[in-house]
């Protein structure tokens, strides 16, 4: 177990939110990819912790580097990507140090993941019980005949009815939010503190998402668990988060709590996703858009990146490059002018 | 599922009857339209009119085509595929003595071409992109390239002639002894296994690529799981299918390939006794043989069915 040698956690210039209670820590997170124009940085010094038993949402639209982000704090980065700065800590390992072979060791102990169409992410030529149970098998040296008796449990915990019957079927003879159960007992079978859920319900109809994200909130109040909800739906923030980070062009550009940050935003971009979002009490109003889209990483400006498509744009302030800054406790923002515009939020 | 795993080889065996059947007549129709005359073939040189006739009604040439064909079915269906004018010899149980040869030696070839196709294949896809990758390509265009009668007279020079390692000729079979047996079945199934390994090396690279794409091959190592048994397990299984469709055509290839490959060898196989009794005219030992060959053929598409819906499970519920 050497490999997974307890960090010193990192000298806590933020204290604020205590670093012993952080189950992930990204430090300055920089993942870099390998492009036809050379090596282009997709997701640019993100700071992020997850505590025990929180929801932390990271918002954005696609292409933002929410979920490069997720899956460098998994070490789950496809060849063509790299950890180019910063570091990434999950339960006191230092994951981006970790070669692919303690990576494994890491993976689905401390720190597990789901993700969007839970169906293609089931392998169809096994059973389900035997891809969860082989999770237990893996990590805990478990026999089949135990590991499978915990999985029976465990399909319990995640609300599958008639669990010791469907251990045994496949892939293909459960809709798409069974999928995703299983895919929630998978995540959890060898207790791990963080789960990641990356777009967990975007594949499911509207119905499906609720119990679905009501059976994840019910677990990690239960387990306790650090939960980083990767989803571009407001919606589902309001319901699930405690605090949220809003990245955009690679960068988090607004941080804080959920609360606070639905009602008195202070990044253009957050303002004007919450003025895109559907809500009946603003039924009658015309609903909010973005103009543009998110450029890609190549011709990510030197400036404010969202100063091309912001309404609040001034030329010498946005002109430059913005950085984070704690506007009130907790609350951070990467806009020039934050304080001094009005952005509208949503009203509780 | 057992029940449901015997319904449908007993249908597929329904099934194969009629193909069987038509195979049968279609040889037969073919050996009435060729010009080899086995009467002439045994009266020697310059038979008289008088003596060919003789011949003809011995051998039963002269009754009518349906007839001859409706006898010989009813025969072949109680397992007698006639005797031999020319050698004299009870077909079926000439066969039934070489059939075993040439099994042994197909099973052998495959188990080479298996070996080379997974090894080849598998490193290529692990490296995809990668100089290893471009390599194991180069190998298997090679290989490709070298007809068994090709490979057979070069493995002869190098590993019988300038290093005699293995004997050039001659055969032992699977009761003289397994060491026996390798040593004079070795070349031969490997000259046999070059082309077929390098189809197979092709089909699992590109089958394993599409594979480890999947997204159950992220959460296969979301999960902890080691590239080892990623690849092995969850890999492995969903990529069968196409390996194991070109497993079934390289094998029936094989037996026409075990033709060429006995000759040269000098093993007493079914690859031989097609190549004399085509050379002799001996169309009755021709006719069993190519029987023999067409149940082959069939019992292995059988097995390439029936493996689908092992490796996948949507198709077992139809």
């Amino acid at each position: 177990m050497s490999a997974l040698e307890t960090v010193p956690p990192p000298a806590a210039a933020d204290g604020a939110d205590g670093a012993d209670d952080a189950v992930l820590r990204t430090t300055d997170l920089t993942v870099e990819v390998s492009t036809e124009h050379g090596w282009v940085t997709i997701v640019d010094g993100v700071d992020l912790t997850v505590g025990r038993n929180e929801i932390v949402g990271l918002v954005g639209e696609s292409g933002s580097g929410k979920t490069v982000t997720s899956l460098s704090v998994m070490g789950l980065l496809p060849k063509n990507a790299r950890i180019s700065r910063g570091t990434v800590d999950v339960m006191g390992s230092r994951i981006s140090a970790l070669k692919e072979r303690q990576l494994a060791d890491v993976r689905g102990v401390k720190a597990a993941m789901i993700f969007q169409e839970p169906r293609r992410c089931l392998n169809p030529a096994f059973t389900v019980g035997d891809q969860v149970a082989e999770s237990l098998r893996r990590h805990r040296g478990w026999s089949r005949k135990r590991a499978m008796q915990h999985t029976v449990e465990l399909f319990e915990l995640v609300e599958i009815p008639d669990a010791a019957r469907r251990v045994r079927q496949y892939p293909h003879e459960f809709s798409g939010g069974m999928c995703q159960r299983v895919m929630l007992a998978m995540a959890l079978a060898c207790d791990p503190m963080l789960l990641i859920a990356d777009e967990p319900t975007t594949a499911l109809d509207v119905t499906v998402q609720r119990q679905v994200l009501e059976l994840i909130r019910r677990l990690q109040g239960e387990l306790g668990l650090g939960v980083l909800l990767i989803t571009h739906d407001l919606g589902v923030v309001a319901e699930m988060c405690d605090r949220v980070a809003v990245m955009y062009a690679g960068q988090v550009v607004e941080q804080g709590a959920a609360d606070a940050l639905f009602h008195d935003p202070s990044h253009p971009y957050t303002s004007a996703l919450l003025q895109s979002m559907l809500e009946p009490t603003r039924r009658g109003e015309p609903l909010g858009f973005i103009p543009g889209v998110v450029p890609p990483p190549h011709e990510f400006p030197p400036t404010c990146r969202f100063q091309a498509r912001c309404a609040h744009a001034v030329d010498e302030q946005c002109r430059r490059p913005v950085a984070l800054r704690e506007l009130s406790a907790h609350h951070l923002s990467r806009c020039e002018r934050a304080g001094e515009i009005d952005l509208p939020g949503v009203t509780p | 599922m057992v029940m449901r795993m015997i319904s449908f080889i007993g249908k597929r065996l329904l099934l194969a009857v009629p193909t069987i059947v038509l195979v049968t007549f279609l040889v037969f129709l073919l050996m009435e339209l060729s010009p080899t005359d086995p009467a002439a073939t045994l009266a020697g040189d310059n038979p008289t009119p008088e003596r060919l006739a003789e011949i003809r009604a011995a051998l039963g040439l002269d009754r009518p085509f349906w007839e001859r064909y409706l006898d010989w079915g009813a025969a072949a269906l109680h397992g007698d595929f006639g005797v031999s004018p020319i050698t004299h010899q009870a077909v079926t149980s000439d066969l039934m003595f070489r059939l075993p040869i040439t099994v042994s030696l197909v099973v052998l070839a495959l188990f080479f071409a298996v070996v080379m196709g997974v090894v080849l294949g598998t490193v290529a896809a692990l490296n995809r992109g990668g100089a290893v990758d471009w390599a194991m390509n180069a190998i298997a265009n090679i290989l490709l390239a070298v007809p068994p009668f090709v490979a057979a007279i070069l493995l002869v020079l190098f590993f019988a002639i300038l290093s005699p390692a293995f004997p050039a000729t001659g055969y032992a079979t699977l009761s003289d002894g397994i060491g026996p047996w390798l040593q004079f079945s070795t070349l031969p199934a490997l000259s046999l296994a070059t082309i077929p390994g390098a189809l197979l090396a092709r089909q699992v690279r590109s089958a394993l690529v599409d594979t480890l794409e999947e997204d159950y091959i992220r959460t296969a190592r979301a999960k902890g799981l080691r590239r080892g048994a990623i690849v092995a397990k969850h890999a492995a299984k969903n990529a069968a299918p196409p390996v194991v469709t070109v497993l079934g055509l390289v094998l029936t290839s094989m037996i026409g390939g075990a033709v060429v490959v006995e000759k040269i060898f000098a093993i007493p196989g079914l690859g031989s006794v097609s190549v004399d009794s085509v050379l002799n005219g001996d169309l009755v030992t021709l006719q069993g043989l190519i029987v023999v060959v067409a149940l082959v053929v069939t019992a292995v598409n059988l097995a390439v069915d029936a493996s689908y819906g092992y490796f996948n499970p949507r198709l077992r519920a139809r």
